[in-house]
Formats: structure tokens, sequence, C-alpha cells
């Protein structure tokens, strides 16, 4: 019953992240690039021919989810192996996360670069701190939680209560976390206004910078729980269902953000 | 308040932030207190090099327009308003003080001056 369930998750993160969201999300920062001079793209239509959607990226996206199906099916059917469990509802999202940093720096060099400032510039005179939208002490606490859990684990090291391998392991893992987290929430911060900011409404950004600082707050729990496994064998829930929780849980925003009506009609403006 | 700039003006970039941030104080636009962004932002929004947006702000800041409060940010200055219009008036003064001496130097008399002055007022109210 239950392996029903996760085999369902599993499957259902390809068809929304890989199908639905990834593709989605390249035409947004396609449209978003385009915005930097949006005049001088409509005066030379020969531009938007030569540097068209982004079909590629989206054939990709639809290519490398047909892989992760056959994988997923021969871990689940086929190989009879346990582990794999896990793996599939956390492995798939990793090389997805790459190929959307990967698009966007192409995109940059490929179209972003070569379209000229415009002449007329204009911008909000709003103030975007992070203490515009929430008390910085919430993001300072997350830093000190990850020191914390640091320090335990730097102690538990030198006192020989875990091994060096773990010790590794759970430092570039948390130095992962803790990197992604911080400069999503730079980026949420320091971009410039988008075609979504103005579909939105200006409560998109709050959502944007929350939601990165919510994303730090899970890595300190994920830091906590394993410290609370690696030193006291206290284990509150095991991994398969963590990583079940966050897969059904990306998903939910992921279509969330896809069938939200403003998106719906921005991307309906996207030929 | 929305800033506005074109680069192909013939007024400094600096210089159209400046007005358009004065010009924001006197129309009550931008209330005393305001917090304006940091360097960093409106230059990386409006693709200016940070200095531009530095010099004008740092123009701001001798003006009293702005005060900056560290790491707290960069606020609108409580008196900016009366600031703004002390400056005017005193750049006014000047200005008529220059434009006056140019006349009396082309030699036009104390009267003749004042007709002119009376029409060119007399123009702008209609």
């Amino acid at each position: 019953m239950y392996s029903w369930l996760i085999y369902a998750v599993a499957f259902s993160q390809i068809v929304v992240l890989y199908w639905l969201a990834a593709p989605a999300s390249f035409r947004l920062v396609y449209h978003a690039m385009l915005n930097k001079n949006r005049e001088w793209v409509d005066a030379n239509p020969a531009f938007r021919q030569r540097y068209a959607t982004p079909k590629y990226s989206i054939w990709i996206c639809y290519v490398t989810g047909f892989g992760w199906l056959g994988a997923l099916i021969y871990v689940f059917f086929f190989s009879g192996s346990d582990s794999g469990m896990t793996a599939s509802l956390s492995v798939p999202i990793l090389p997805l996360m790459l190929i959307q940093f990967g698009y966007m720096g192409i995109e940059y060099y490929r179209v972003y670069k070569k379209i000229p400032l415009p002449v007329k510039r204009s911008t909000s005179l709003e103030r975007r701190a992070l203490k515009d939208f929430l008390n910085p002490s919430w993001v300072y606490i997350c830093y000190v939680f990850f020191c914390l859990v640091a320090g335990m684990y730097i102690s538990g090291l030198v006192r020989g209560v875990i091994e060096k391998n773990l010790f590794i392991a759970r430092m570039v893992g948390m130095s992962i976390a803790v990197a992604i987290g911080t400069f999503s929430m730079l980026y949420a911060l320091r971009r410039k206004k988008q075609p979504v900011d103005d579909a939105l409404g200006p409560l998109a950004r709050k959502f944007e910078v929350f939601g990165t600082v919510a994303v730090l707050y899970i890595c300190v729990f994920v830091g906590l729980f394993r410290t609370l496994q690696d030193f006291f064998s206290v284990y509150l829930f095991t991994d398969l269902a963590f990583f079940f929780s966050m897969s059904v849980l990306i998903q939910a925003v992921s279509l969330f953000c896809l069938m939200h009506a403003s998106t719906r009609k921005l991307l309906a403006e996207i030929p | 308040m929305d800033l506005e700039i074109d680069v192909s003006s013939l007024e400094a970039v600096y210089e159209q932030i400046v007005r358009q941030i004065q010009q924001g104080v006197q129309q009550g636009t931008l209330a005393p207190g305001t917090a304006l962004p940091s360097i960093r932002q409106l230059a990386d929004d409006l693709d200016l090099n940070h200095n531009t947006v530095a010099r004008a702000y740092k123009i701001l800041e001798t003006n009293r327009v702005i005060r900056t409060a560290g790491r707290k940010g960069t606020f609108i200055h409580g008196d900016a308003s009366s600031h703004i219009h002390s400056r005017n008036s005193h750049d006014a003064a000047y200005q008529m003080n220059e434009l006056v001496t140019a006349l009396f130097e082309k030699g036009l008399s104390k009267v003749q001056i004042e007709a002119v002055f009376k029409t060119a007022l007399a123009i702008k109210r209609t």
C-alpha cells in the first residue's frame, strides 16, 4: 500500500517538475531576458527569430524526464533494492536544479548579453533589504543553528564519537544546502523587477523571500535531525519519510505556482 | 515612486537622479524618513555604474535631502523639503545676481532691467 504511494509521488515528480514546471520556468526566464529592452526586441524581429524560444532546453527536460521514468521503473520493479526508494524521491531533483542553473547561464550569454541596454530606464525607489520583508533575526538564528550543528560535528570528530567519512558527508551536505539557501535568498532580494512581478504583484517577491528563508529553516531542521540521529541514535523519522514529504511539498508549490491565474496568463502571452 | 533616467539626455545621469528625488520630496511622494534603496540596488536596477548613483547620493546628502544611517540605510531627511527650498532660494539669488550683473555690463539701466523682469514674469503668469 505504502509502496504504491511512494511510486506515485516518485513518478508524479517527473511529470510535475520535468514536464510541467521546468519548461514553464524556462519560458518565463526567456521572457524575463527579453524584457531587458522590450522596445529594441520588438523593433528587431530578426533577433527574435534567431534567438527563439528555448526549444532545445525544453526538449532536454522532456527527454531527461523519460530517462528518469525508465530509471524509476527499473529501481522499483526490477532491482529489488530498498535504498532505491529513498533515492528515487531525492536524486531526480538535483539534476533538474543543475539543468535550471545551466539554462539560466546559457540564456544569459545567448540572449541577455546580446540585447543592448535601453536608453530610457526606470525603476522603483522602493528599498529591497531583508529587513523590509521580515525581521533579519529569523535569518541570523538560522546561521547560529548551522554553527551549532557544525560545532557539534567538529567536537564529535575530535572526541572520536563519529567517523571522519560521516563528518565529511554531513559537512559537505550542510554546506551545499546553506550555500543554495543563502544564494537563493540574496537572488530573491537583489534580482531586478521581472514580468512575473508585474503579473503576481508585490506579494510575489515577499513570497519568494519567505520561501527561501523557509528553505534555510528546513536545512536547520535536517541538521538537528541528523545530529540527534548520529549522536544520540534518536530517529524522529526515516530518510524515506523526509524525502517523501519534501517531494510532495515541492510538487505542491510548483503546481500552485503553475496553476495560478496570473502565471497562466503570463505564459499564454509568451509565444 | 518610480525613477526614470535617460542616458541620451544632455543632463547628466546623476543630476537626473538628484532632481527626481528632490521633486519627489517637494511633491510629497517621498515623505521624511522614507527608506531609499541602497546604492548597489539602484545602480543594478538601472544598469548604471555604482559611482554614478554614489555621486547623486553624495550631493543629496550634502544638500541635506537624505541622511545615511550606516548599516540601517539611507533615508529622506526630516527637513528635506525646507532644505531644498532654502537651497533653491540660495541658487535663485546667486543666478539672479549673475544675470543682473551681466545686464548692467551690457549697458541696461535699472529701470530697463526691472521692466524686462516684469515682462518676463507677466509672460510666465499667463
